[in-house]
């Protein structure tokens, strides 16, 4: 067996040397995207992990569901139908509607809306660290999608696409503290920036003077500013807006749209020519 | 004799450290707050200071970096932070393990308390660093929970270790 102290010496060399590279690493990662192809391979060999990760959950699931009536079955089948048919009478104007909007935008000289397609995912994961909001779906580079899609819900926004591997993408939440979505009130016209909260806490708006158009209800949407997120998804509504002695700018707060924490799917957006080819005839939904 | 019983045995060390990855990623069942995230303990680096004071010819501080490597990829933080972590615990379990293998197992919870609270501190300061978060104090529980737990992973750790490697 080794002497004790010359052990102890060996660990301290070690050490520093090992935690000089993860020092490295980390500068490096959080600096630049050299690092993002090995993360992006090992993160698609990993994925078995990540697939077993989700077997508690899924096999709850699948226990609950075990145990649903057929009444409660047929009842389910019989509503969505109900609310099929709503939606696609009003989807009917839609298309009329969006043809008529592109016509006047072509005759004021602006360019057209970009058409988008959604292709239809399931949230197989959430990050577990409470300061991230974070979410895995089962999606990847296999089915195009790419770093910096948007992702919405059929309420509201969502997030945007941060990695992908093979068969799976994670999605930074709106209410990450890392992220931040230009908007503007539908009411006023006012623009503003939302950044996350936390965790699935409220979005903040910073920066805004007190004696803005603002008001507690108006439904903020995207903007399309910044080229991140394309214009008009719903994002969130205003549910505080004040202001503080000695505070230059207004406190604003706004609650997300978008079912931030149920576990359910999402939906990625692709302009048409994105889209993977098989997908372009059957699970897109919008804009044809 | 220790080159032939160097390789004994290693597909127990390798599976709880499998076990301890997939259990830092589970996720919260639904319904439960997302504060509960909190109240998790870091199974990656118990484990990896049971096995670096049981056998520190086998696991040390690279099986900690390799191993904290995986656990980056896997949950999507900054690739090294999570190998830093575990590198710095291994390397304090190294320095003592012959004392914290004398003590009794509540007062190897303390210094597993001890050990990790301060790799927490380093951890939690490079992230704000680096990524720009507002933390929560409410991390440092999360070494509290751990030393709590830390009784049954050392007897179930050692009962796998005693049956399967020496």
């Amino acid at each position: 067996m080794k002497p004790l102290f010359q052990k102890r010496v060996g660990i301290g060399v070690k050490a520093s040397g090992l935690i000089f590279v993860c020092v490295i690493l980390v500068s490096v990662d959080s600096s630049t995207l050299w690092l993002k192809s090995f993360k992006t391979l090992a993160g698609t060999a990993l994925e078995p992990v990540l697939m077993i990760s989700q077997w508690p959950n899924q096999a709850a699931d699948s226990f609950s569901d075990f145990f649903t009536t057929r009444k409660t079955l047929r009842d389910e089948i019989e509503r969505l139908n109900r609310q099929i048919l709503t939606m696609r009478t009003s989807s009917q104007k839609m298309a009329a509607l969006s043809q008529e909007n592109n016509r006047l935008r072509q005759l004021l000289g602006s360019s057209e809306r970009v058409q988008e397609a959604v292709l239809i995912t399931e949230i197989i994961g959430v990050d577990p660290n409470p300061n991230h909001a974070r979410i895995t779906v089962d999606k990847g580079t296999s089915d195009n999608v790419a770093i910096g899609q948007a992702v919405i819900d059929d309420r509201g926004l969502v997030g945007k696409v941060v990695a992908s591997t093979l068969g799976t993408s994670t999605i930074l939440l709106i209410t990450d503290q890392t992220q931040a979505v230009p908007v503007r009130s539908l009411r006023s016209g006012l623009q503003l920036i939302v950044e996350g909260g936390g965790g699935f806490a409220n979005l903040v708006g910073r920066y805004v003077p007190g004696t803005a158009d603002l008001r507690v209800g108006d439904t903020l949407v995207t903007s399309g500013l910044g080229q991140v997120f394309p214009n008009g998804y719903p994002v969130a509504v205003v549910s505080q807006f004040g202001q503080s002695q000695g505070n230059s700018f207004a406190t604003i707060q706004a609650k997300p749209l978008a079912h931030l924490s149920a576990r359910s799917h999402v939906l990625i957006l692709f302009s048409t020519e994105e889209m993977p080819e098989n997908y372009l005839n059957g699970a897109a939904i919008n804009g044809h | 004799m220790a080159i032939e019983a160097s390789s004994k045995g290693s597909w127990v060390i390798l599976s709880s450290l499998l076990i301890a990855l997939i259990l830092t990623i589970l996720p919260l069942p639904e319904g439960v707050p997302m504060g509960m995230g909190y109240l998790r303990p870091d199974w990656l680096a118990l484990v990896i200071v049971y096995w670096t004071i049981a056998l520190p010819d086998r696991v040390g501080m690279l099986t900690a970096f390799f191993v904290g490597l995986l656990a980056d990829v896997i949950s999507g933080s900054l690739l090294g932070l999570h190998a830093m972590g575990l590198v710095m615990v291994a390397s304090f379990a190294l320095a003592a393990y012959q004392r914290i293998r004398m003590l009794a197992v509540w007062q190897q919870a303390t210094m597993v308390f001890l050990i990790l609270t301060l790799v927490q501190i380093v951890s939690v300061l490079i992230t704000v660093q680096l990524s720009g978060r507002a933390f929560s104090w409410l991390t440092f529980l999360i070494p509290l929970v751990s030393a709590l737990v830390w009784p049954w992973i050392f007897l179930g750790l050692r009962a796998l270790r005693r049956r399967f490697i020496n």
